[in-house]
């Protein structure tokens, strides 16, 4: 199928996006990367009147990561994160691996998977994680998004319809950290029917830092608070582990579709979040 | 009984082959086994996959809550339907060969096997044969690509034609070379009289000398084309054994393919890298049905799986490497000897599978009875058995 007859607008300035978006409402729709957008306009799932294309806008490619805080323009391409974070930020690195295949992330977008807000896609979700925060631009200036308040439902976030996410922001986990990552897909490449992906600091015998995220389990990514709490001022053990992965599970309400059951879902979230908190243990280091 | 001990006990024993059922196939013919040798490939399959290794590695792993399993499925399979296939062969001036067949390419090398054929039924190089398929103007009747027929019925044909040529050629160049049919040899693209290789010529020079002149007649008819329809008596039987090696995840259901090995007989192999590729193309479709694709409807009859989206072929990243062991069995039901080849691959990937999956699980007690064998549906499958590995 092709897509549906549409305007397009290739600005070279934000200011021109927001321009171009403050007169689309609605019916504009940002192009990036195009790995979800493309199909979706292929297949008609999206409509749009209008397509602004922001691959030709300068200055939004930047990557830096300074005072614990990784900025990423909109436009930086997954691939040139994984590249980055092989070095700097294996969890990043693992978990860009999984999303899509090479040439998916060659042309995706970070900021534009976060965007798109697929409930079972990983960045979404690490991007709760790390409480990472989006900056929006729209012709009445610019505001920060916490992770928390973009998520809305499944592929719905609560950007406005004349906003452009300009960069993301990730609060990068101290390097003592452990991270642990896990998640089930049909294929390789595949969105996860569940996932998992946590972050835990340990000081003097306990945990002093726990972060637990799941993916795939409901309408958008989830931060598993109760478990979290759990964890705090714990001594690490496989029980204490066990405990916070049930409690974390316990409150997903998941769907059943082609792939998975609710059911499945729920009980495999709960295996893949006491992996990825016994990874993340295991990798923590100890500091005194 | 294990799994493969049941298997020895009942395959059909070489020296019972051929082996007559006593019924008809769908084409009317008797139903009767070629050749082959069954408890061959059992056996072969089973080394290749290191399976009395892997019972022992299996135990140990179990007792770790590691679960890997092993499964094999065995399968004869009735190949290349007739009735005929139609191919034409004929040489240009400079003994360059044209090919025609009814039975068209549709990935599966054509253009080498059938010119690997054409080349040795006519001591040329393969590289001076070019095969057209399914060209109605180059060869008028044909039947086609199907039921892993081409190698079998238009192999033979194609054989059969450039024969007819090579005799057209031998009654020129013995007329050239004022030597008697029986004593001229081509070889290599040259014509020369046996015991004199001073008296060579290439190929060409016998083209030239048959077409006649203002001055003279040519040495013989300048007609090196054959057209031949070979008629098939009945299919051919193929057969194989697939191993494959599987690990579950029994915390999610995921399965992992670890190995895959097939002991195949298709007959006298034309090709043994496009048979591998038509092997391991037809095993990676029955990965696809054991693991994977799924024609799955909603209650109101809706598709849902009505793209690649949702409909999930494997690719190169969910196979593992596929063994090969080429067994050779000529079929005496065509001079090539040849089987049918292009679908056996698919054939036995989901029965090998599932096996597989159902002794990884046999702790448990799970029974597999349907694919795909996603990951959902064997948690489910290890929820339903409802028992506890004892440990």
């Amino acid at each position: 199928v092709k897509p549906a007859p549409f305007e397009y607008f290739d600005p070279r300035t934000v200011d021109e996006v927001v321009e171009r978006l403050a007169q689309g409402g609605d019916d504009a729709k940002i192009l990036a990367g195009g790995q979800s957008l493309m199909p979706m306009l292929a297949l008609r799932l999206a409509r749009p009147a209008a397509v602004i294309d922001v691959n030709r806008v300068a200055g939004l490619d930047g990557l830096t990561a300074s005072d614990g805080t990784l900025r990423l323009g909109a436009l930086v391409r997954q691939r040139a994160l994984e590249r980055w974070a092989r070095t700097h930020a294996p969890l990043f690195a693992a978990v860009l691996r999984l999303v899509g295949h090479v040439a998916i992330r060659t042309r995706g977008t970070v900021a534009g998977s976060v965007t798109h807000a697929d409930p079972a896609a990983e960045l979404p979700a690490l991007f709760r994680l790390l409480d990472g925060v989006a900056l929006a631009r729209s012709r009445r200036g610019e505001r920060t998004i916490a992770a928390r308040d973009l998520f809305a439902g499944p592929l719905t976030t609560s950007l406005r319809s004349d906003e452009v996410v300009v960069e993301t922001r990730w609060a990068m986990p101290p390097p003592h950290a452990g991270w642990g990552f896990h998640e089930v897909a049909r294929r390789h490449g595949d969105f996860a029917l569940v996932g998992a992906v946590a972050v835990v600091t340990v000081a003097r015998g306990r945990i002093d830092g726990a972060r637990l995220a799941l993916f795939g389990a409901g309408p958008t990514p989830v931060r598993a608070a109760a478990a979290e709490k759990a964890l705090i001022g714990v001594a690490p053990a496989a029980g204490v582990v066990a405990d916070a992965a049930r409690l974390a599970a316990e409150t997903l309400d998941p769907d059943t579709d082609l792939h998975a059951t609710a059911h499945y879902r729920k009980r495999v979230a709960r295996t893949l979040a006491e992996r990825a908190l016994t990874d993340a243990l295991a990798r923590a280091k100890a500091t005194a | 009984m294990d799994p493969a001990e049941i298997r020895r006990k009942n395959y059909i024993r070489p020296d019972e082959l051929p082996y007559d059922f006593g019924m008809p196939y769908r084409d009317g013919n008797p139903l009767v086994y070629d050749s082959g040798d069954f408890p061959a490939a059992l056996e072969s399959a089973l080394a290749a996959a290191g399976y009395a290794d892997f019972r022992r590695e299996q135990a140990r792993l179990r007792a770790q809550g590691i679960y890997r399993g092993i499964g094999i499925s065995g399968y004869v399979e009735g190949t290349a339907i007739g009735p005929f296939e139609g191919a034409t062969v004929k040489l240009d001036l400079t003994g360059r060969v044209v090919v025609a067949t009814g039975a068209v390419n549709s990935g599966q090398g054509h253009e080498t096997s059938f010119a690997q054929v054409a080349a040795d039924a006519l001591s040329v190089p393969i590289d001076w044969v070019t095969v057209i398929g399914g060209d109605t103007a180059a060869v008028p009747f044909g039947v086609g690509t199907f039921a892993s027929r081409s190698a079998v019925t238009a192999g033979n044909s194609i054989a059969d034609a450039a024969a007819q040529v090579r005799e057209k050629l031998v009654r020129a160049a013995a007329s050239l070379l004022e030597a008697a049919p029986g004593d001229v040899v081509i070889e290599d693209g040259q014509v020369s009289v046996r015991g004199a290789p001073a008296s060579a010529v290439p190929l060409a020079r016998v083209i030239q000398a048959s077409i006649p002149t203002f001055a003279k007649p040519g040495v013989a008819s300048p007609d090196f084309e054959a057209s031949a329809y070979h008629h098939v008596p009945t299919v051919t039987y193929a057969s194989a054994v697939h191993v494959a090696e599987v690990e579950v995840d029994v915390g999610t259901g995921h399965v992992e393919l670890r190995r895959y090995v097939v002991s195949h007989d298709c007959g006298k192999v034309i090709n043994p890298i496009i048979v591998e590729g038509q092997v391991h193309g037809g095993v990676a479709q029955g990965v696809g049905g054991a693991l994977y694709e799924e024609m799955a409807y909603d209650d109101e009859g809706q598709l849902l799986t009505g793209t690649f989206m949702d409909y999930l072929v494997p690719t190169a990243m969910e196979l593992p490497p596929i063994e090969t062991v080429h067994l050779e069995y000529p079929s005496p039901r065509n001079p090539l000897g040849v089987k049918g080849l292009g679908e056996g691959g698919a054939i036995s990937p989901p029965a090998a599978i599932a096996n597989a999956v159902e002794d990884a699980l046999a702790p448990f007690g799970v029974r597999v009875t349907a694919t795909p064998l996603g990951p959902s549906r064997v948690l489910d499958l290890i929820e339903r058995a409802g028992k506890s590995p004892a440990s």
